[in-house]
């Protein structure tokens, strides 16, 4: 079977989401299992031509732009006709899309109107040798199984777990950026619509560096310690449930399947367990370092680098030794 | 207000462990719960109705044993319930399941705000809202963290999103789907307990609504689950103990800067 994937493509204040390239990289792996076309679609007011050329470097072989600001509302029940009609024109067999708030709410609001299957939140993908068709494999059941999912309608639709996949560099001949005005006003059908930023390192899911607290911090003056550390390594503070119940810190900090699913370059844990949610959330980090009292906790069995130690006697002085280090 | 309210019973992963031999979820004795982030939508429903009055039903697909999860939500102050069961539902993907519930959601017309969780921690996909939304052909609004009414006829809705806020304000329908964060369940009462035993739950199966097989259960389901593996997460990591607290730090700060977390 020969595949053509069209990736739904992130666009935020007029660049590229590093989540769009690290699909393209997804699909470069596929590239000599059977897909031989891979373009990338945006919509948004703020679309110029220096930024999308940028996926024609890492492996797609087409852009596809529309410029109209209705994209930027986030109003799904509208944008998704005009995304419908992009996919009848160009008619891939694969959709894929970041498994992002935006992905996650468009795509099955998506695949219901094209009466199509979607996977959720996929880590890895593969191309069925017998049958063509794509393998969409995902962590399910607190992540500690790992399911293999066929979709038996077409187009064939997933949503891709973020910091999952490496972009590669890579051009093709003839590839193609076309950018259509549509000046048309379109109404989003809100009444008032308004989006207040805010910091981005603030995004857990976004962070390079995670360096998370639990029960084991034992009070909120413990547990700031953690932003200390975070501003040393220039990471962010998330926490278990427990450290969000204790209000230590709030809600979009915690890490887990009540939380966020995170995957950093690394996760360093002080004083947390590790209940099977907090795991299934964090579970596919690069590097897991982990602090706890407790040889037997659960955590130890996921860590790339632990301590049993007391999280009060450590965390301090992994501070102290790192500001040492900087001052030198 | 009418409202509706989509929930799902799952089993309550809190008390599970993992089976150190295979590494799956040991599910034995586990007991089913309505999944923790619905209770979050019931609660949203029962703040609007106190302000503004008018009904709640909730609904929910799923064995016949589901029907403790919507008395549950009936304890809590749901008005009434709705079980779509049936041998013909089992094996419903997100599709199939979204569609279930969106043919029930239209034969409970009228309504306004249909409310529901964000996702399900079994499942783990957060399609299904979103789905039924698509499904009925209303605007979607995920992952909110503020729910309020500005007017009877207009509702101001915050949302989480990878940059910051989304503040929306629009009129009903709409389907939203609330986090964990928004509010705080509040518990049963012993009369609601009480009084929730005698209510009737109206079940539904797909002969009733009028819902073909073909569009429901396996048949209905366009995914298909072809492997499951267990995924025994074991990193053998370096584990340091019995040391002085000063050296352990020392390796840790170590280990970050030899793969280059202190650039």
């Amino acid at each position: 079977m020969n595949h053509h994937l069209l990736i739904i493509g992130e666009i935020h204040r007029g660049k590229v989401e590093p989540t769009t390239f690290e699909i393209l990289g997804a699909a470069q792996q596929l590239r000599n299992k059977g897909v031989e076309k891979v373009g990338v679609f945006f919509g948004s007011g703020k679309i110029n031509i220096e930024e999308l050329q940028k996926p024609l470097q890492f492996g797609a072989n087409y852009v596809y732009g529309i410029k109209n600001p209705i994209f930027d509302e986030l109003a799904f029940h509208q944008s998704t006709q005009f995304i419908i009609n992009v996919i009848q024109k160009f008619k891939p067999t694969i959709i894929l899309a970041a498994a992002t708030t935006r992905g996650t709410t468009l795509m099955p609001y998506l695949a219901a109107k094209l009466h199509t299957g979607l996977t959720a939140d996929c880590t890895g993908f593969d191309i069925d040798s017998e049958d063509g068709s794509l393998l969409q494999i995902r962590p399910a059941i607190g992540g500690n199984i790992m399911a293999t999912i066929k979709t038996r309608t077409f187009p064939q639709m997933a949503t891709v777990r973020p910091n999952t996949f490496k972009p590669i560099q890579s051009e093709y001949p003839d590839s193609t950026l076309v950018i259509e005005e549509d000046n048309t006003t379109y109404s989003s059908g809100f009444i008032k619509n308004e989006f207040i930023e805010e910091d981005n390192n603030l995004d857990i899911a976004k962070a390079k560096i995670l360096c998370s607290g639990g029960r084991g911090l034992k009070n909120a003056t413990n547990f700031s310690l953690l932003e200390e550390l975070a501003q040393c390594l220039k990471g962010c503070v998330g926490g278990s449930r427990v450290a969000v119940e204790q209000g230590w810190t709030s809600f979009p900090h915690q890490v887990g399947l009540s939380g966020k699913t995170v995957s950093p370059e690394f996760y360093i844990a002080f004083g947390i367990s590790g209940a099977i949610q907090h795991l299934a959330g964090m579970q596919t980090s690069r590097y897991i370092i982990a602090i706890n009292r407790d040889p037997e906790a659960q955590i130890f069995h996921l860590a790339d680098f632990g301590i049993v130690g007391d999280v009060l006697e450590i965390l301090p002085q992994v501070i102290r030794i790192l500001k040492q280090r900087k001052n030198k | 207000m009418e409202i509706i309210v989509l929930i799902k019973q799952v089993p309550e992963i809190g008390e599970a462990k993992i089976d150190p031999k295979t590494g799956t979820l040991n599910r034995k004795g586990i007991s089913l719960t309505i999944n923790p982030i619905d209770l979050n939508a019931i609660e949203l429903a029962l703040q609007i109705k106190e302000e503004q009055g008018g009904k709640i039903r909730a609904i929910t697909m799923g064995p016949e044993s589901a029907e403790k999860a919507l008395r549950e939500a009936l304890a809590l102050g749901c008005d009434e319930a709705f079980l779509l069961t049936g041998q013909e539902f089992a094996a419903s993907d997100t599709y199939a399941t979204a569609y279930a519930l969106a043919q029930l959601v239209t034969f409970l017309k009228p309504w306004e705000v249909i409310i529901t969780g964000e996702k399900a921690i079994d499942g783990d996909t957060g399609q299904v809202g979103p789905a039924v939304a698509s499904f009925l052909n209303i605007p979607i609004l995920t992952y909110a963290i503020q729910c309020q009414l500005v007017n009877r006829c207009l509702f101001l809705i915050e949302r989480t999103i990878e940059s910051g806020v989304q503040r929306i304000t629009l009129p009903p329908p709409f389907l939203i789907t609330v986090t964990k964060g928004m509010n705080a369940p509040r518990f049963p009462t012993l009369r609601g307990k009480i009084s929730a035993r005698q209510q009737e739950i109206q079940k539904f199966n797909a002969q009733s609504l009028g819902i073909s097989v073909d569009s429901i259960g396996l048949s209905g389901s366009p995914t298909r689950v072809v492997k499951v593996e267990n995924f025994k997460i074991e990193r053998k990591g370096k584990i340091l103990k019995d040391m002085d607290p000063v050296l352990m730090a020392d390796q840790l700060v170590q280990f970050l800067v030899e793969r280059g977390a202190c650039k």
